[in-house]
């Protein structure tokens, strides 16, 4: 049976660019399979814009169009040759996001380009979905633009919780774990993707379903729902299970389909989380790589869409069966298209054995990266305030500048956290950390405002009475707290925490160390090296002996520490949630009652008081609901307190340009700011003038003063171009571990001194 | 004409023993405790940590608590004794599920092998059939089976290899729900075994 164009005598030719088959292959042989089936005798013809692409050797291809590589094309041309092809006898099936984003542009006006038009495109871009969020009733992932300052990125990574995705424009996502990475997949995804338009967003924990359709101009033709049944590391499908679309959401998407006016295939990509709400993450304007699954399930997307466009009647497609996995096969390699040539090896995985397709070639002619523009971070009044008092012609540098009106700003906030504490029933302490910077002045400014110092050895213990503090007012922590000599009895500490059951063994054998005597608890499935193991049922029964044996008139405490900003906020409370749960276990199991809670949080600043100080009630309630003779609740917001207290100043010492970016050398070191990498430090340039210039992200680097290739202040900055040797940078939120974890390097110094 | 299996028919739900003293009590908060942790917060989700943390495998009975949890392996009526505990404690309502399934005749044959090795009986093994247990939980008159053994649903509609070929469901004596579940589209009464139609 030959194929004829409804009017005319010609067969049918349908072309089908994208057909590159592997782990993570692209539609077209999918597509052709499909086609095959309905459109028995029509010409199929793979299109590719590289040998690489191994779906060209696909023996339902009649034939291929192999074109170079996008960057070598002459992309009007291509566009006037496409035009021609299709005039009055052939169809075009693009099965690549970019290139649908191409054509819909330059073929707008060709009914036989199925693609849809460039608005729809634009209104079914991630993140946003605008489209979708609008008529269907589904949940969009919260997002939020790489171009935002690098301070308000990280604080909807530590809200949001880790891993967050750093996707590019239209392919690729990077699942990540940590400050750094993020920051390494958004020069990889920009450096491939040519674009600064990259999202962060927030992962999903769910089962990932698919819808796919096809419509024309406007008029969905039908859909089909998947399930992915397992899929590979890359979270691509490899076996699925196809049914309906369930009819609301079937008639959600007509109205939607025919608002956008939409012509193709398409595919959006959902998760289904516990609760059973749907999160769309993508919309794909083309057919998903799986749809031969759909088809073996009854629905011919492919085969309906050319239906529908009115190229001939297409045969019926049977249901074989409702679900499909993958297969690997080899099959010989076509004459005429000989296999990629052997490159030297450095050069045997590049772009295009990775992208046979060539779509980072075809990002880059849309746009390439151009200079970044983001927004500067927001540096708080006060806090410029205190910048502005600096004399910067005099000042030697590197210096560590403590802001005055900053810390006092910020104990006065915890002040009141400890305050707000009053109301709820139980004593609320908080706990200045002396690790965090044992500077005097804060040391002071702690006892000030009311507040513990904690400690984690003897030595520390020595510093905070020396600064003020009763040992009524000491928090005994760490796992060398004995260090280097036992504590000394100068009375009744508030609490002494063991960071195992060896050293709890000890302490409680110590009458009148502390009010409170307790263990640190480390939490089920955190990776840490401190306190006692909950999941070892063995340590817990060894727990519950040891707390049985101590006197009855001691008061027993809990103790656990996790930073925020390394697990998420969110994920903070669900271990405090569970950590009140394992004391009340400790209570039910050693008839001893638990009366101190101490919870230390290593917390972010912003985070310290946008989020515990909000939830501070309702923490405490649940803390009485569940260990009903608590009385005091401690916290210890660790470096909090410490970080915003102090800028580190430092003189530009030489200015380099190369054609990208500027590199500037200052006198400072990583050695001087140790945690440079971990989080991002907001970086303000100072003029001579005494004006604030704060640092937007960019392609510029800051490199430190020393001869190690690691000491790199940040590569992330944009600097400005009145940037001269002998200017001053101040690098903020330096005051906690920035501080009292710098070390002497590069100074002609040993460590003995 | 659907094969029955008398010899299963009569086995009763796994539980596990308590020895009503401190060892089992600290056994069971540790366990509780545990679940609160290792299970997300917000909706009931579902232990799945249990299977992550004990292999599945041949273990004596009688099992008191102060064993399970100290335990490397764990069978089928244990995984699910501890999953349909943590449930109930989540504030859903769980059910053991027996269940009959059909495998083949070499994975029976390992199977026993690997029981009678241990020590255990091996009766739940027998042809191409075995006997399993798992959790039916309940939502309204709903059921859904989740298989701690192997962390997974079992659905209704499973044919051939790994299907479920029977199954009952045990309510304690005191279960104030209703008589008659509905698993996928078949309706399964409290405990009678059912024994499925379709392609065994």
């Amino acid at each position: 049976m030959t194929i004829f164009n409804e009017g005319t005598d010609l067969p049918l030719k349908i072309y089908i660019s994208g057909v590159h088959s592997s782990a993570n292959p692209s539609p077209g042989v999918g597509v052709a399979r499909s086609l095959r089936i309905a459109y028995p005798d029509a010409t199929l013809i793979a299109v590719d814009f590289s040998i690489a692409s191994t779906g060209i050797h696909y023996d339902c291809f009649d034939t291929v169009w192999m074109q170079r590589p996008w960057n070598e094309l002459d992309l009007r041309l291509y566009a006037s040759q496409i035009l021609q092809l299709l005039q009055g006898e052939s169809l075009w099936i693009s099965c690549l996001d970019l290139e649908v984003e191409w054509l819909a542009q330059e073929c707008a006006e060709e009914p036989r380009v199925l693609v849809p038009p460039s608005s729809a495109i634009e209104l079914t871009t991630k993140p946003a979905i605008p489209a979708a969020r609008k008529y269907l009733p589904v949940s969009i992932p919260d997002s939020i633009p790489v171009t935002r300052p690098a301070w308000e990125q990280y604080d909807f990574c530590r809200r949001n919780g880790w891993p967050i995705w750093c996707k590019g424009p239209k392919y690729e996502a990077r699942c990540c774990y940590s400050w750094r990475e993020v920051l390494e997949s958004t020069l990889e995804l920009q450096e491939t993707w040519a674009s600064q338009n990259l999202f962060l967003q927030t992962n999903v924990l769910g089962h990932e379903e698919s819808i796919a359709f096809c419509a024309y101009k406007g008029l969905l033709v039908d859909c089909v729902y998947m399930e992915k049944r397992s899929q590979t590391a890359e979270g691509k499908v490899w076996a699925g299970r196809i049914t309906e679309v369930d009819s609301a959401l079937q008639e959600a998407l007509r109205r939607l389909v025919a608002e956008l006016e939409w012509s193709g295939g398409a595919e959006l990509e959902l998760i289904r989380d516990e609760r059973g709400g749907l999160y769309l993450i993508e919309w794909n304007p083309r057919f998903p790589a799986w749809i031969h699954g759909a088809t073996l399930a009854g629905h011919n997307l492919p085969a309906e869409l050319v239906e529908a466009a009115g190229l001939g009647k297409a045969v019926d497609t049977p249901a074989i069966s409702q679900e499909f996995v993958r297969v690997v096969l080899e099959i010989p390699a076509r004459p005429g298209y000989c296999l990629p040539r052997l490159a030297p090896i450095k050069y045997a995985s590049g772009t295009l054995s990775k992208h046979p397709s060539g779509m980072p070639l075809l990002a880059r002619r849309f746009g390439g990266i151009g200079p970044r523009k983001a927004d500067c971070p927001k540096i708080p009044q006060i806090t410029i305030e205190d910048l502005a008092d600096i004399d910067i012609r005099t000042v030697k540098t590197p210096r560590r500048c403590f802001l005055p009106r900053t810390a006092k700003s910020v104990f006065e906030k915890a002040q009141d956290i400890k305050e707000r504490g009053r109301d709820l029933g139980v004593t609320v302490d908080i706990a200045y950390s002396v690790k965090t910077n044992p500077d005097p002045i804060l040391m002071t400014l702690a006892r000030n405002h009311g507040m513990c110092a904690e400690a984690i050895t003897s030595l520390e213990i020595e510093h905070a009475a020396s600064s003020g503090f009763p040992p009524n007012r000491i928090i005994v922590n760490g796992p060398a707290q004995f260090w280097p000599n036992e504590i000394l009895s100068r009375g009744t500490f508030k609490a002494v925490f063991a960071d195992s059951l060896e050293r709890l063994a000890r302490v409680i054998q110590q009458s009148n160390l502390a009010k409170f005597l307790g263990v640190r608890l480390r939490p089920p499935s955190m990776p840490s090296r401190f306190g006692v193991d909950l999941q070892d049922p063995e340590a817990f029964f060894n727990l519950v002996d040891l707390l049985r044996k101590t006197d009855l008139s001691q008061g027993l405490g809990i103790h656990f520490h996790i930073s925020s900003d390394v697990v998420g906020t969110g994920r903070w409370w669900e271990i405090y949630q569970s950590m009140l749960h394992w004391a009340e276990a400790i209570e039910a199991s050693s008839g001893r009652i638990v009366g101190c809670v101490d919870v230390g949080g290593g917390w972010f600043p912003e985070d310290l008081v946008g989020e515990f100080a909000v939830r501070l009630p309702k923490a405490i309630e649940q803390a009485k609901r569940i260990l009903e003779r608590v009385q005091v609740f401690l916290l210890e917001p660790g470096k909090a307190l410490a970080q915003p207290c102090v800028a580190l100043l430092t003189r530009v010492l030489e200015v380099r340009r190369s054609q990208r970016h500027l590199d500037v050398v200052v006198d400072c070191a990583t050695s001087d700011l140790p945690m440079a990498s971990f989080f991002p430090h907001r970086i303000v340039a100072l003029r001579r003038d005494n004006s604030l210039e704060p640092l937007p992200n960019g392609d510029d680097q800051i490199l430190g003063r020393n001869c190690m290739e690691s000491d790199i202040i940040t590569e992330h900055v944009s600097i400005p171009a009145w940037l001269v040797p002998g200017n001053v940078i101040a690098i903020c939120d330096a005051g906690a571990y920035d501080t009292s974890m710098a070390y002497d390097f590069g100074r002609g110094r040993t460590y003995d001194g | 004409m659907v094969e029955r299996f008398p010899i299963w028919e009569h086995f009763a739900v796994s539980h596990i023993a308590d020895h009503r003293q401190d060892c089992c009590r600290t056994a069971r908060a540790w366990f509780l405790a545990s679940d609160r942790s290792l299970r997300s917060y917000g909706p009931p989700s579902l232990p799945s940590w249990i299977r992550l943390r004990y292999d599945w495998g041949p273990c004596l009975w009688p099992l008191y608590w102060c064993e399970a949890i100290r335990s490397k392996k764990l069978d089928c009526g244990a995984l699910t004794d501890l999953t349909r505990h943590a449930i109930v404690a989540q504030g859903s309502v769980a059910l053991h599920c027996q269940l009959i399934r059909k495998f083949n005749c070499e994975a029976i044959s390992h199977w026993r092998a690997l029981w009678l090795e241990s020590g255990s009986p091996a009766e739940w093994a027998q042809g191409e059939h075995a006997y399993h247990e798992a959790c039916a939980v309940v939502s309204e008159n709903m059921i859904s089976i989740w298989d701690p053994s192997d962390n997974r649903w079992i659905e209704a509609c499973e044919e051939g290899y790994g299907s479920t070929v029977a199954l009952r469901i045990a309510a304690p004596q005191d279960w104030g729900g209703s008589q008659l579940l509905q698993w996928g589209t078949r309706k399964i009464p409290i405990g009678t075994w059912v024994y499925l139609e379709g392609d065994h």
